[in-house]
Protein backbone atom coordinates (compact mmCIF):
# COMPACT_ATOMS: atom_id res chain seq x y z
CA UNK A 1 0.00 0.00 0.00
CA UNK A 2 2.82 2.35 0.78
CA UNK A 3 3.77 2.83 -2.87
CA UNK A 4 0.30 4.20 -3.54
CA UNK A 5 0.72 6.69 -0.73
CA UNK A 6 4.15 7.67 -2.03
CA UNK A 7 2.83 8.04 -5.56
CA UNK A 8 -0.05 10.23 -4.41
CA UNK A 9 2.29 12.46 -2.42
CA UNK A 10 4.63 12.81 -5.38
CA UNK A 11 1.67 13.40 -7.62
CA UNK A 12 0.53 16.32 -5.47
CA UNK A 13 4.00 17.78 -5.47
CA UNK A 14 4.39 17.53 -9.24
CA UNK A 15 0.80 18.20 -10.27
CA UNK A 16 1.57 21.48 -11.97
CA UNK A 17 4.48 19.96 -13.84
CA UNK A 18 2.36 17.03 -15.01
CA UNK A 19 -0.36 19.32 -16.30
CA UNK A 20 2.03 21.66 -18.01
CA UNK A 21 4.06 18.97 -19.75
CA UNK A 22 0.91 17.23 -20.90
CA UNK A 23 -0.34 20.45 -22.43
CA UNK A 24 2.98 21.28 -24.02
CA UNK A 25 3.38 17.73 -25.35
CA UNK A 26 0.04 18.06 -27.09
CA UNK A 27 1.00 21.46 -28.37
CA UNK A 28 4.25 20.17 -29.84
CA UNK A 29 2.41 17.41 -31.65
CA UNK A 30 -0.10 19.90 -33.01
CA UNK A 31 2.37 22.51 -34.11
CA UNK A 32 4.46 20.07 -36.10
CA UNK A 33 1.70 19.04 -38.49
CA UNK A 34 -0.16 21.12 -41.00
CA UNK A 35 -3.62 19.82 -40.16
CA UNK A 36 -3.06 19.94 -36.39
CA UNK A 37 -6.20 19.10 -34.47
CA UNK A 38 -7.77 17.61 -37.55
CA UNK A 39 -5.50 14.61 -37.32
CA UNK A 40 -7.11 13.61 -34.04
CA UNK A 41 -10.42 13.40 -35.88
CA UNK A 42 -9.08 12.14 -39.18
CA UNK A 43 -6.95 9.41 -37.72
CA UNK A 44 -9.75 7.20 -36.31
CA UNK A 45 -12.03 8.14 -39.21
CA UNK A 46 -9.52 6.92 -41.77
CA UNK A 47 -9.10 3.67 -39.91
CA UNK A 48 -12.84 3.24 -39.80
CA UNK A 49 -13.05 3.80 -43.54
CA UNK A 50 -10.34 1.25 -44.18
CA UNK A 51 -12.13 -1.42 -42.17
CA UNK A 52 -15.47 -0.51 -43.67
CA UNK A 53 -13.96 -1.03 -47.09
CA UNK A 54 -12.38 -4.35 -46.16
CA UNK A 55 -15.26 -5.83 -44.20
CA UNK A 56 -18.36 -4.34 -45.81
CA UNK A 57 -17.29 -4.02 -49.42
CA UNK A 58 -14.77 -6.80 -49.95
CA UNK A 59 -15.96 -9.47 -47.52
CA UNK A 60 -19.63 -8.43 -47.76
CA UNK A 61 -19.90 -8.90 -43.99
CA UNK A 62 -20.47 -6.69 -41.00
CA UNK A 63 -23.71 -6.68 -39.09
CA UNK A 64 -26.16 -3.95 -38.38
CA UNK A 65 -24.61 -0.49 -38.10
CA UNK A 66 -21.10 -1.73 -38.70
CA UNK A 67 -19.48 1.74 -38.84
CA UNK A 68 -20.45 2.55 -35.26
CA UNK A 69 -19.74 -1.02 -34.26
CA UNK A 70 -16.16 -0.77 -35.45
CA UNK A 71 -15.60 2.85 -34.50
CA UNK A 72 -16.62 2.35 -30.85
CA UNK A 73 -13.91 -0.29 -30.58
CA UNK A 74 -11.25 1.29 -32.80
CA UNK A 75 -11.02 4.55 -30.89
CA UNK A 76 -10.45 2.82 -27.53
CA UNK A 77 -8.00 0.48 -29.26
CA UNK A 78 -5.98 3.38 -30.66
CA UNK A 79 -5.92 4.92 -27.21
CA UNK A 80 -4.68 1.71 -25.62
CA UNK A 81 -1.97 1.02 -28.15
CA UNK A 82 -0.52 4.49 -28.45
CA UNK A 83 -0.48 4.95 -24.67
CA UNK A 84 1.30 1.66 -24.20
CA UNK A 85 3.83 2.28 -26.97
CA UNK A 86 4.57 5.80 -25.74
CA UNK A 87 4.94 4.63 -22.16
CA UNK A 88 7.45 1.98 -23.09
CA UNK A 89 9.99 4.55 -24.21
CA UNK A 90 8.94 7.21 -21.70
CA UNK A 91 11.70 6.65 -19.14
CA UNK A 92 14.34 5.31 -21.51
CA UNK A 93 14.11 8.32 -23.81
CA UNK A 94 14.33 10.94 -21.07
CA UNK A 95 17.93 10.17 -20.16
CA UNK A 96 19.16 13.71 -20.61
CA UNK A 97 16.51 15.19 -18.38
CA UNK A 98 16.80 12.57 -15.66
CA UNK A 99 20.56 13.08 -15.47
CA UNK A 100 19.91 16.70 -14.60
CA UNK A 101 17.05 16.67 -12.12
CA UNK A 102 15.26 14.24 -9.94
CA UNK A 103 11.74 13.35 -10.98
CA UNK A 104 9.59 10.54 -9.63
CA UNK A 105 9.75 8.27 -12.64
CA UNK A 106 6.12 7.19 -12.73
CA UNK A 107 5.28 10.70 -13.87
CA UNK A 108 6.77 10.03 -17.31
CA UNK A 109 4.50 7.17 -18.43
CA UNK A 110 1.63 8.92 -16.69
CA UNK A 111 2.09 12.04 -18.82
CA UNK A 112 2.19 9.90 -21.97
CA UNK A 113 -1.08 8.24 -21.01
CA UNK A 114 -2.64 11.65 -20.31
CA UNK A 115 -1.56 12.99 -23.70
CA UNK A 116 -3.19 10.05 -25.43
CA UNK A 117 -6.27 10.36 -23.26
CA UNK A 118 -6.79 13.92 -24.48
CA UNK A 119 -6.80 12.64 -28.04
CA UNK A 120 -9.11 9.82 -27.07
CA UNK A 121 -11.68 12.25 -25.69
CA UNK A 122 -11.57 13.95 -29.07
CA UNK A 123 -12.29 10.64 -30.76
CA UNK A 124 -15.25 10.04 -28.48
CA UNK A 125 -16.73 13.37 -29.52
CA UNK A 126 -16.36 12.33 -33.14
CA UNK A 127 -18.12 9.10 -32.25
CA UNK A 128 -20.99 11.01 -30.67
CA UNK A 129 -21.41 13.00 -33.87
CA UNK A 130 -21.17 9.91 -36.08
CA UNK A 131 -23.93 8.29 -33.99
CA UNK A 132 -26.39 10.87 -35.26
CA UNK A 133 -25.17 10.29 -38.79
CA UNK A 134 -25.66 6.53 -38.67
CA UNK A 135 -28.79 6.62 -36.55
CA UNK A 136 -27.53 5.06 -33.32
CA UNK A 137 -29.74 5.88 -30.33
CA UNK A 138 -28.74 8.50 -27.75
CA UNK A 139 -29.72 7.14 -24.36
CA UNK A 140 -29.04 7.85 -20.72
CA UNK A 141 -26.58 5.00 -20.79
CA UNK A 142 -24.09 7.36 -22.42
CA UNK A 143 -23.39 8.71 -18.94
CA UNK A 144 -22.08 5.30 -17.97
CA UNK A 145 -19.26 5.87 -20.42
CA UNK A 146 -17.29 7.53 -17.65
CA UNK A 147 -17.26 4.35 -15.61
CA UNK A 148 -15.92 2.25 -18.48
CA UNK A 149 -13.48 5.02 -19.32
CA UNK A 150 -12.12 5.05 -15.77
CA UNK A 151 -11.60 1.30 -15.62
CA UNK A 152 -9.97 1.27 -19.02
CA UNK A 153 -7.76 4.19 -18.00
CA UNK A 154 -6.55 2.35 -14.91
CA UNK A 155 -5.76 -0.70 -17.00
CA UNK A 156 -3.73 1.30 -19.52
CA UNK A 157 -1.90 3.08 -16.73
CA UNK A 158 -0.91 -0.20 -15.10
CA UNK A 159 0.40 -1.70 -18.32
CA UNK A 160 2.16 1.58 -19.11
CA UNK A 161 3.95 1.58 -15.75
CA UNK A 162 5.22 -1.95 -16.14
CA UNK A 163 6.35 -1.43 -19.73
CA UNK A 164 8.07 1.84 -18.93
CA UNK A 165 10.20 -0.07 -16.45
CA UNK A 166 10.94 -2.87 -18.90
CA UNK A 167 11.71 -0.36 -21.63
CA UNK A 168 14.82 0.74 -19.73
CA UNK A 169 16.38 -2.66 -19.12
CA UNK A 170 15.10 -4.71 -21.98
CA UNK A 171 15.65 -3.07 -25.33
CA UNK A 172 13.99 -5.82 -27.37
CA UNK A 173 10.64 -4.94 -25.90
CA UNK A 174 9.85 -2.74 -28.89
CA UNK A 175 10.23 -5.60 -31.35
CA UNK A 176 8.18 -7.87 -29.15
CA UNK A 177 5.47 -5.25 -28.78
CA UNK A 178 5.17 -4.72 -32.53
CA UNK A 179 4.19 -8.32 -32.96
CA UNK A 180 2.22 -8.76 -29.74
CA UNK A 181 0.06 -5.76 -30.42
CA UNK A 182 -0.80 -7.00 -33.88
CA UNK A 183 -1.79 -10.34 -32.46
CA UNK A 184 -3.72 -8.69 -29.64
CA UNK A 185 -5.65 -6.62 -32.17
CA UNK A 186 -6.93 -9.69 -33.99
CA UNK A 187 -7.59 -11.56 -30.77
CA UNK A 188 -9.78 -8.70 -29.58
CA UNK A 189 -13.30 -8.48 -30.97
CA UNK A 190 -12.61 -5.22 -32.78
CA UNK A 191 -13.80 -6.19 -36.26
CA UNK A 192 -16.06 -9.04 -35.20
CA UNK A 193 -18.36 -9.60 -32.29
CA UNK A 194 -17.88 -12.20 -29.63
CA UNK A 195 -20.68 -14.29 -31.10
CA UNK A 196 -18.55 -14.92 -34.18
CA UNK A 197 -15.98 -16.71 -32.06
CA UNK A 198 -16.54 -20.47 -31.90
CA UNK A 199 -18.47 -21.27 -28.73
CA UNK A 200 -15.86 -23.79 -27.60
CA UNK A 201 -13.09 -21.22 -27.23
CA UNK A 202 -15.24 -18.20 -26.51
CA UNK A 203 -14.55 -18.40 -22.80
CA UNK A 204 -10.86 -17.69 -23.48
CA UNK A 205 -11.78 -14.32 -24.99
CA UNK A 206 -12.79 -13.06 -21.57
CA UNK A 207 -9.19 -13.28 -20.43
CA UNK A 208 -8.61 -10.36 -22.76
CA UNK A 209 -9.65 -7.13 -21.06
CA UNK A 210 -10.46 -5.60 -24.44
CA UNK A 211 -13.41 -7.98 -24.77
CA UNK A 212 -15.01 -6.48 -21.70
CA UNK A 213 -14.17 -2.93 -22.70
CA UNK A 214 -15.42 -3.27 -26.28
CA UNK A 215 -18.63 -4.97 -25.23
CA UNK A 216 -19.23 -2.22 -22.68
CA UNK A 217 -18.53 0.57 -25.15
CA UNK A 218 -20.81 -1.04 -27.71
CA UNK A 219 -23.57 -1.46 -25.18
CA UNK A 220 -23.36 2.24 -24.42
CA UNK A 221 -22.91 3.68 -27.89
CA UNK A 222 -24.73 1.21 -30.10
CA UNK A 223 -27.27 -0.86 -28.20
CA UNK A 224 -28.34 1.64 -25.51
CA UNK A 225 -27.59 -0.75 -22.68
CA UNK A 226 -25.52 -0.71 -19.51
CA UNK A 227 -21.87 -1.78 -19.59
CA UNK A 228 -20.86 -5.18 -18.24
CA UNK A 229 -20.47 -4.26 -14.60
CA UNK A 230 -19.35 -7.59 -13.12
CA UNK A 231 -16.54 -7.97 -15.65
CA UNK A 232 -15.57 -4.32 -15.23
CA UNK A 233 -15.39 -4.90 -11.49
CA UNK A 234 -12.93 -7.73 -12.08
CA UNK A 235 -10.76 -5.56 -14.34
CA UNK A 236 -10.70 -2.74 -11.78
CA UNK A 237 -9.16 -5.17 -9.32
CA UNK A 238 -6.71 -6.48 -11.91
CA UNK A 239 -5.76 -2.97 -13.01
CA UNK A 240 -5.10 -1.84 -9.46
CA UNK A 241 -2.93 -4.90 -9.00
CA UNK A 242 -0.79 -4.17 -12.06
CA UNK A 243 -0.58 -0.50 -11.15
CA UNK A 244 0.69 -1.58 -7.76
CA UNK A 245 3.24 -3.94 -9.27
CA UNK A 246 4.33 -1.27 -11.76
CA UNK A 247 4.72 1.41 -9.12
CA UNK A 248 6.63 -0.96 -6.88
CA UNK A 249 9.18 -1.62 -9.59
CA UNK A 250 9.41 1.98 -10.67
CA UNK A 251 10.02 3.13 -7.11
CA UNK A 252 12.50 0.37 -6.44
CA UNK A 253 14.60 1.44 -9.40
CA UNK A 254 13.72 5.12 -9.04
CA UNK A 255 17.30 6.36 -8.76
CA UNK A 256 18.96 3.50 -10.59
CA UNK A 257 17.50 4.14 -14.02
CA UNK A 258 19.82 7.12 -14.31
CA UNK A 259 22.83 4.84 -14.12
CA UNK A 260 21.90 2.92 -17.24
CA UNK A 261 20.14 5.36 -19.56
CA UNK B 1 19.80 21.96 16.41
CA UNK B 2 23.05 20.94 14.87
CA UNK B 3 25.07 23.07 12.59
CA UNK B 4 25.43 20.65 9.72
CA UNK B 5 23.76 20.97 6.36
CA UNK B 6 24.66 17.59 4.92
CA UNK B 7 26.10 14.47 6.41
CA UNK B 8 27.42 11.85 4.06
CA UNK B 9 27.98 8.53 5.75
CA UNK B 10 29.98 5.76 4.11
CA UNK B 11 28.36 6.00 0.73
CA UNK B 12 29.26 3.62 -2.03
CA UNK B 13 28.00 4.08 -5.55
CA UNK B 14 28.57 1.54 -8.22
CA UNK B 15 27.82 1.62 -11.88
CA UNK B 16 26.76 -1.64 -13.26
CA UNK B 17 27.33 -2.04 -16.94
CA UNK B 18 25.16 -4.76 -18.28
CA UNK B 19 26.29 -5.90 -21.66
CA UNK B 20 23.13 -6.27 -23.60
CA UNK B 21 22.15 -9.84 -24.09
CA UNK B 22 22.97 -11.08 -27.54
CA UNK B 23 21.65 -14.39 -28.68
CA UNK B 24 24.58 -15.10 -31.02
CA UNK B 25 27.18 -14.57 -28.35
CA UNK B 26 25.13 -16.49 -25.82
CA UNK B 27 25.01 -19.46 -28.14
CA UNK B 28 28.73 -19.32 -28.81
CA UNK B 29 29.32 -19.18 -25.09
CA UNK B 30 27.12 -22.19 -24.56
CA UNK B 31 28.95 -24.18 -27.21
CA UNK B 32 32.37 -23.21 -25.93
CA UNK B 33 31.16 -23.75 -22.37
CA UNK B 34 32.58 -20.45 -21.36
CA UNK B 35 31.26 -18.84 -18.23
CA UNK B 36 31.31 -15.14 -18.44
CA UNK B 37 29.25 -12.68 -16.54
CA UNK B 38 27.53 -10.04 -18.54
CA UNK B 39 27.87 -7.43 -15.86
CA UNK B 40 30.83 -5.27 -15.19
CA UNK B 41 30.87 -3.27 -12.03
CA UNK B 42 32.68 -0.06 -11.44
CA UNK B 43 32.74 1.51 -8.05
CA UNK B 44 32.46 5.20 -8.67
CA UNK B 45 32.50 6.18 -5.01
CA UNK B 46 34.08 4.12 -2.29
CA UNK B 47 33.20 4.49 1.33
CA UNK B 48 32.99 8.25 1.30
CA UNK B 49 32.06 10.14 4.46
CA UNK B 50 32.13 13.79 5.30
CA UNK B 51 29.88 16.46 6.65
CA UNK B 52 29.35 19.98 5.51
CA UNK B 53 28.59 22.89 7.78
CA UNK B 54 25.60 25.08 7.19
CA UNK B 55 26.38 28.14 5.12
CA UNK B 56 29.80 27.04 3.97
CA UNK B 57 30.99 26.91 0.39
CA UNK B 58 32.68 23.67 -0.45
CA UNK B 59 34.46 22.78 -3.67
CA UNK B 60 35.13 19.33 -4.98
CA UNK B 61 38.34 18.67 -6.90
CA UNK B 62 39.92 15.62 -8.41
CA UNK B 63 41.19 14.45 -11.75
CA UNK B 64 38.84 13.39 -14.54
CA UNK B 65 36.75 10.35 -13.82
CA UNK B 66 37.36 10.46 -10.10
CA UNK B 67 33.68 10.60 -9.24
CA UNK B 68 33.08 14.30 -8.63
CA UNK B 69 29.94 14.56 -10.69
CA UNK B 70 28.70 11.22 -9.42
CA UNK B 71 29.06 12.53 -5.89
CA UNK B 72 27.15 15.68 -6.73
CA UNK B 73 24.38 13.74 -8.43
CA UNK B 74 24.14 11.35 -5.55
CA UNK B 75 23.72 14.25 -3.15
CA UNK B 76 21.07 15.70 -5.49
CA UNK B 77 19.29 12.33 -5.23
CA UNK B 78 19.59 11.60 -8.94
CA UNK B 79 21.60 8.49 -8.12
CA UNK B 80 20.93 6.09 -5.35
CA UNK B 81 23.90 5.15 -3.18
CA UNK B 82 24.32 1.39 -3.08
CA UNK B 83 25.11 1.56 0.58
CA UNK B 84 25.49 4.26 3.19
CA UNK B 85 23.27 7.26 3.56
CA UNK B 86 23.09 10.95 2.96
CA UNK B 87 21.34 13.07 5.55
CA UNK B 88 20.22 16.44 4.37
CA UNK B 89 19.27 18.77 7.22
CA UNK B 90 17.82 21.50 5.05
CA UNK B 91 14.52 21.81 3.27
CA UNK B 92 15.52 22.19 -0.31
CA UNK B 93 18.49 21.05 -2.28
CA UNK B 94 19.01 21.40 -5.98
CA UNK B 95 21.54 20.97 -8.69
CA UNK B 96 22.08 23.99 -10.90
CA UNK B 97 21.36 22.67 -14.37
CA UNK B 98 20.91 24.36 -17.68
CA UNK B 99 17.94 23.76 -19.89
CA UNK B 100 16.51 20.62 -18.33
CA UNK B 101 13.44 19.55 -20.25
CA UNK B 102 13.61 22.25 -22.91
CA UNK B 103 11.21 21.62 -25.78
CA UNK B 104 12.69 23.00 -28.99
CA UNK B 105 9.29 23.35 -30.66
CA UNK B 106 7.91 25.62 -27.95
CA UNK B 107 8.58 29.29 -27.37
CA UNK B 108 11.12 30.52 -24.88
CA UNK B 109 8.25 31.85 -22.83
CA UNK B 110 6.67 28.42 -22.46
CA UNK B 111 10.02 26.84 -21.82
CA UNK B 112 10.51 29.12 -18.84
CA UNK B 113 7.50 27.42 -17.28
CA UNK B 114 8.50 23.95 -18.40
CA UNK B 115 12.03 24.27 -17.13
CA UNK B 116 10.98 26.16 -14.00
CA UNK B 117 8.44 23.55 -12.97
CA UNK B 118 11.02 20.81 -13.38
CA UNK B 119 13.45 22.74 -11.20
CA UNK B 120 10.79 22.83 -8.50
CA UNK B 121 9.25 26.26 -8.83
CA UNK B 122 5.51 26.57 -8.45
CA UNK B 123 3.57 28.26 -11.20
CA UNK B 124 2.98 31.38 -9.08
CA UNK B 125 6.68 31.69 -8.37
CA UNK B 126 7.40 31.62 -12.08
CA UNK B 127 4.66 34.15 -12.75
CA UNK B 128 6.37 36.44 -10.30
CA UNK B 129 9.88 35.92 -11.63
CA UNK B 130 9.09 35.67 -15.31
CA UNK B 131 9.78 39.28 -16.22
CA UNK B 132 13.01 39.27 -14.29
CA UNK B 133 14.16 36.11 -16.06
CA UNK B 134 13.37 37.47 -19.51
CA UNK B 135 15.05 40.73 -18.65
CA UNK B 136 18.17 38.98 -17.36
CA UNK B 137 18.50 36.73 -20.40
CA UNK B 138 18.44 39.76 -22.71
CA UNK B 139 16.62 37.79 -25.39
CA UNK B 140 13.99 40.42 -26.01
CA UNK B 141 11.19 39.65 -28.45
CA UNK B 142 12.69 36.30 -29.36
CA UNK B 143 11.18 34.96 -26.18
CA UNK B 144 7.97 34.32 -28.13
CA UNK B 145 9.67 32.30 -30.89
CA UNK B 146 10.35 28.59 -30.67
CA UNK B 147 13.62 27.67 -29.03
CA UNK B 148 14.79 25.75 -32.08
CA UNK B 149 15.25 29.09 -33.82
CA UNK B 150 17.65 30.28 -31.11
CA UNK B 151 21.38 30.32 -31.44
CA UNK B 152 23.16 28.13 -28.93
CA UNK B 153 24.30 31.23 -27.09
CA UNK B 154 20.73 32.45 -26.70
CA UNK B 155 19.67 29.06 -25.47
CA UNK B 156 22.29 28.95 -22.76
CA UNK B 157 21.50 32.52 -21.79
CA UNK B 158 17.86 31.68 -21.30
CA UNK B 159 18.71 28.45 -19.51
CA UNK B 160 21.10 30.19 -17.18
CA UNK B 161 18.61 32.97 -16.44
CA UNK B 162 16.04 30.44 -15.29
CA UNK B 163 18.51 28.33 -13.37
CA UNK B 164 20.00 31.20 -11.43
CA UNK B 165 16.63 32.27 -10.09
CA UNK B 166 16.25 29.17 -7.97
CA UNK B 167 16.79 29.76 -4.29
CA UNK B 168 17.42 26.43 -2.60
CA UNK B 169 18.96 26.09 0.86
CA UNK B 170 21.69 23.93 -0.59
CA UNK B 171 22.94 24.66 -4.07
CA UNK B 172 24.97 22.17 -6.08
CA UNK B 173 26.97 23.49 -9.02
CA UNK B 174 28.66 21.39 -11.65
CA UNK B 175 30.96 23.49 -13.86
CA UNK B 176 28.63 26.14 -15.08
CA UNK B 177 30.83 29.13 -14.54
CA UNK B 178 31.05 31.29 -17.62
CA UNK B 179 28.38 30.90 -20.25
CA UNK B 180 27.54 33.00 -23.28
CA UNK B 181 29.48 35.86 -24.78
CA UNK B 182 31.87 38.11 -22.89
CA UNK B 183 29.32 40.55 -21.48
CA UNK B 184 26.86 37.85 -20.49
CA UNK B 185 29.66 35.80 -18.97
CA UNK B 186 30.51 38.68 -16.71
CA UNK B 187 26.89 39.18 -15.80
CA UNK B 188 26.31 35.49 -15.16
CA UNK B 189 29.44 35.10 -13.07
CA UNK B 190 28.38 38.04 -10.95
CA UNK B 191 24.94 36.53 -10.52
CA UNK B 192 26.45 33.19 -9.63
CA UNK B 193 28.74 34.78 -7.07
CA UNK B 194 25.73 36.52 -5.60
CA UNK B 195 24.00 33.13 -5.30
CA UNK B 196 27.09 31.60 -3.72
CA UNK B 197 27.91 34.45 -1.37
CA UNK B 198 24.40 34.48 -0.02
CA UNK B 199 24.40 32.59 3.26
CA UNK B 200 23.45 29.32 1.72
CA UNK B 201 25.37 26.10 1.56
CA UNK B 202 27.05 25.58 -1.76
CA UNK B 203 28.85 22.55 -3.11
CA UNK B 204 30.58 22.99 -6.43
CA UNK B 205 32.60 20.95 -8.83
CA UNK B 206 35.09 22.79 -10.96
CA UNK B 207 38.37 22.35 -12.73
CA UNK B 208 39.09 26.02 -12.49
CA UNK B 209 41.40 26.27 -9.49
CA UNK B 210 41.41 30.08 -9.33
CA UNK B 211 37.62 30.09 -9.20
CA UNK B 212 37.59 27.56 -6.40
CA UNK B 213 40.23 29.48 -4.54
CA UNK B 214 38.14 32.59 -4.74
CA UNK B 215 34.75 31.10 -3.93
CA UNK B 216 35.29 28.19 -1.56
CA UNK B 217 36.04 28.03 2.14
CA UNK B 218 36.84 24.36 2.05
CA UNK B 219 37.75 21.74 -0.52
CA UNK B 220 37.04 18.08 -0.84
CA UNK B 221 39.58 16.21 -2.88
CA UNK B 222 38.55 12.85 -4.23
CA UNK B 223 40.71 10.59 -6.30
CA UNK B 224 39.30 7.44 -7.96
CA UNK B 225 36.24 7.53 -5.77
CA UNK B 226 38.13 7.76 -2.50
CA UNK B 227 38.27 10.78 -0.26
CA UNK B 228 41.84 11.99 -0.31
CA UNK B 229 41.66 15.13 1.70
CA UNK B 230 39.10 17.47 3.19
CA UNK B 231 40.19 20.75 4.64
CA UNK B 232 40.50 24.47 4.09
CA UNK B 233 41.05 25.63 0.54
CA UNK B 234 44.72 26.70 0.72
CA UNK B 235 46.07 23.49 2.20
CA UNK B 236 44.15 21.12 0.00
CA UNK B 237 44.87 23.15 -3.10
CA UNK B 238 48.61 23.09 -2.42
CA UNK B 239 48.62 19.35 -1.90
CA UNK B 240 46.51 18.86 -4.99
CA UNK B 241 48.83 20.93 -7.16
CA UNK B 242 51.82 19.05 -5.81
CA UNK B 243 50.15 15.75 -6.57
CA UNK B 244 49.25 16.80 -10.08
CA UNK B 245 52.80 18.02 -10.75
CA UNK B 246 54.18 14.71 -9.55
CA UNK B 247 51.86 12.88 -11.87
CA UNK B 248 52.94 14.96 -14.78
CA UNK B 249 56.64 14.36 -14.08
CA UNK B 250 56.10 10.63 -14.16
Amino acid sequence: MSVFKKAINDYKKYREYILYTTKSDLKVQLSSTFLGYFWWILDPLMYMLVYMLVVMVIFQRGGENFPIFVFSALVPWKWTVSSIMDSTSSIASKGGLLQQVYLPKFILPYVKVLVNTAKYIFGIFVLLILMAFFGAPYTWHLIEFFIVFLVHFLFILGVGFILSHLGVYFKDINNILQFTIRLWFYLSPTLYSLQDVPAKVRILWWANPMTTFYASYRNIFLYGKSPLYPQLGFWVAMSLLIIWIGLKYIYKYDKNYTKVI
Amino acid sequence: MNNLAIEVKNINVKYKFVKSMNIKQELIKMIKRKKETRTKEVWALKNLSFSIKRGSNVGIIGSNGSGKTTLLKTIASIFQPDSGEICVHENSISLLTLGAGFQPELSGYENIYLNGLILGFTKEQIDAKREEIIEFSGIGDFIYSPIRTYSSGMKTRLAFSIACHIEPDILLIDEVLGVGDESFRQKSNEKLKELIDHDRTVIMVSHSLPALQELCDELIWIEKGVLKEYGDTETVLNHYKEYMNNLRRK
